[in-house]
């Protein structure tokens, strides 16, 4: 389990974090998410002993990373796309970081193998494109076979097939009792891959719950289809009174947010509507870390005391 | 920590860059050998010195080499620099979070090679300044293999101060030139100061020249900045963000 204890980082005049205390379950895949400058870097480099916190303890099973006795075979962590010199090949690169921490040879080129990297291991790693030095990134945190797992958008540059292997890779992690921690902005992926989800906003800690809690924070949309275009308004004030919103997004298409198609079917049945489809778009990962974001920075700009805690609450 | 001597010795020669420059120190301090050699021996072909004049190898040996600390100073920034430069010193610390094992298994990989190297210059720089010399060869107050490891020494104190300087500095062409004007550029001063920088220090011990004070003092010199260089790279290394 990963544990942030109060932590706050400043860089020079800059907050990147603010008092931030989360935990990391073991067992879960959890998203980090927030937008650009909400921390989620710097969370991740404070954990790995990279930057020193300003104030509080960031932890891994009660230890900081500076102290892991074994570091490498306890965190597996991947953070830039560019963190080899480019003109060492991509074998040497993890050779040295093997036998920095005492892993034999043979997982070399195990995890090499693993990643798919075999074809090009020996060429200089500055020729990889993105994706094979996301890959590169990969193995080097796999080397250690760790029962942690730190991932910074590692999506970014991979194919389809690349994608689904890191999602199910990340899935069997978790699965056997280790923690995950992942980044992305890539939110429908997101969304198929995390379990638990961490949302950061400008340095503070906006929600900490599961995918299922922040996905349903938002309501589902149902999309309404009839030919009695002349009944639309009818149907939209009945609805409204019954507390959902209705967009009437072309004649005779009404998008209706706050219901259920049963008690949207039975409403267009009281006024005489003839439907043709009623059709439900479930509510997405995207739209709750939208909402969520959007209310917290309102929330915030409405000159609340304390802004730690969107709607799913950050004491969790 | 042999665990951090493996993985750098193996780091420094997954590289071309740092067997290019230490190529470039034996070859730039032998041709310059030869050099000063050869034009001692033409300044008495062309009736400028006597015929009977002689020149010791050591005399056209010790600006040799300081000049190939220029290009020693580029191997020993490149062990350190080129981490910060290609941002590979996140993985490294990643994997040894103790980055004062970090620091030394650099250093040591360092001043190993650096020894040897400077020994193997310091050989063949001699033979080939005697080449050039000629008939005009004075005789050596010592035997080679003291002059080579007196450069040898030189050299793995060098390699500590440059490795030190990549670490504060964190940048290849700023350490780089605050590593010549140390090794090099402070030979320009008046001598009463110059004595007491590493460029003089190294000066003196390799010419085994007790002018000044007794030669080992100047090794004493250019330990005494690279032991504070690398006090001073050790602190700051472990305090700041990577």
């Amino acid at each position: 389990m990963i544990c942030f204890d109060a932590v706050t980082k400043h860089y020079g005049a800059t907050t990147a974090l603010d008092a931030v205390t989360v935990q990391v379950r073991s067992g879960h895949v959890t998203g980090l998410l927030g937008p650009n400058g909400a921390g989620k870097s710097t969370a991740m480099r404070l954990l790995l002993g990279l930057d020193r916190p300003t104030r509080g303890r960031v932890t891994i099973d009660g230890i900081p990373y500076a102290r892991l006795p074994r570091p490498l075979q306890t965190v597996g962590a991947h953070l830039d796309a560019r963190s080899y010199h480019p003109r060492r090949s991509a074998r040497a690169h993890l050779l040295a970081l093997a036998r920095y921490a005492g892993i034999p040879s043979r997982r070399v080129d195990e995890v090499i193998e693993l990643v798919g990297l075999e074809s090009v291991a020996r060429r200089r790693a500055g020729s990889f494109s993105l994706g094979m030095g996301q890959r590169l990134g990969i193995a080097a945190a796999l080397l250690g076979d760790p029962a942690v797992l730190v991932l910074d958008e590692p999506m970014n540059g991979l194919d389809t097939d690349g994608v689904r292997w890191i999602r199910l890779l990340l899935k069997e992690f978790a699965s056997e009792g280790r923690t995950v921690l992942v980044s992305s902005h890539l939110m429908a992926e997101m969304h198929q891959t995390v379990d638990r989800v961490i949302v950061m906003g400008k340095g503070r800690l906006l929600a900490d719950c599961s995918t299922d809690e922040l996905v349903s924070s938002v309501s589902d949309v149902v999309v309404l289809r009839t030919p009695d275009v002349a009944a639309a308004p009818g149907l939209t004030r009945a609805l409204d009174r019954a507390g959902m919103s209705v967009a009437e997004t072309s004649p005779g298409e009404l998008e209706i947010t706050g219901g259920t198609p049963a008690r949207i079917g039975d409403a267009a049945f009281d006024e005489g509507m003839r439907v043709h489809s009623l059709s439900v778009t479930p509510a997405t990962l995207e739209e709750g870390y939208l909402r969520l974001v959007e209310d917290a920075f309102e929330f915030r700009r409405a000159d609340a005391p304390s802004a730690s805690g969107g709607p799913e609450g950050a004491s969790r | 920590m042999m665990r951090a001597l493996r993985a750098e010795w193996g780091k420094t020669f997954s590289l071309l860059s740092p067997l290019l420059c230490l190529v470039g120190t034996v070859v730039l301090v032998l041709v310059t050998a030869a050099s000063l050699g050869n034009d001692f021996v033409h300044d008495i072909g062309t009736g400028d010195r006597p015929a009977q004049a002689t020149m010791r190898a050591i005399d056209a040996l010790g600006p040799a080499v300081q000049f190939g600390l220029l290009t020693l100073a580029a191997f020993a920034m490149v062990l350190i620099t080129a981490e910060y430069s290609s941002g590979s010193i996140r993985s490294t610390f990643q994997a040894q979070p103790r980055r004062a094992v970090v620091l030394a298994g650099k250093t040591v990989v360092g001043v190993v090679v650096g020894f040897l190297s400077g020994c193997a210059t310091a050989g063949l720089g001699l033979a080939a300044a005697t080449l050039a010399l000629a008939g005009h060869a004075a005789p050596l107050a010592e035997t080679p293999v003291v002059t080579m490891l007196r450069v040898g020494a030189v050299f793995a104190a060098a390699v500590v101060l440059l490795v030190a300087i990549g670490a504060i500095l964190r940048h290849s062409v700023g350490t780089l030139c605050v590593g010549v004007v140390l090794l090099v550029g402070m030979l320009a001063l008046p001598s009463s100061v110059s004595v007491w920088t590493p460029a003089g220090g190294a000066a003196r011990f390799i010419v085994a020249s007790d002018a000044d004070y007794p030669s080992l003092v100047g090794l004493l010199v250019v330990t005494a900045w690279a032991a504070a260089t690398y006090a001073i790279a050790s602190v700051q290394l472990a305090r700041r963000d990577a």
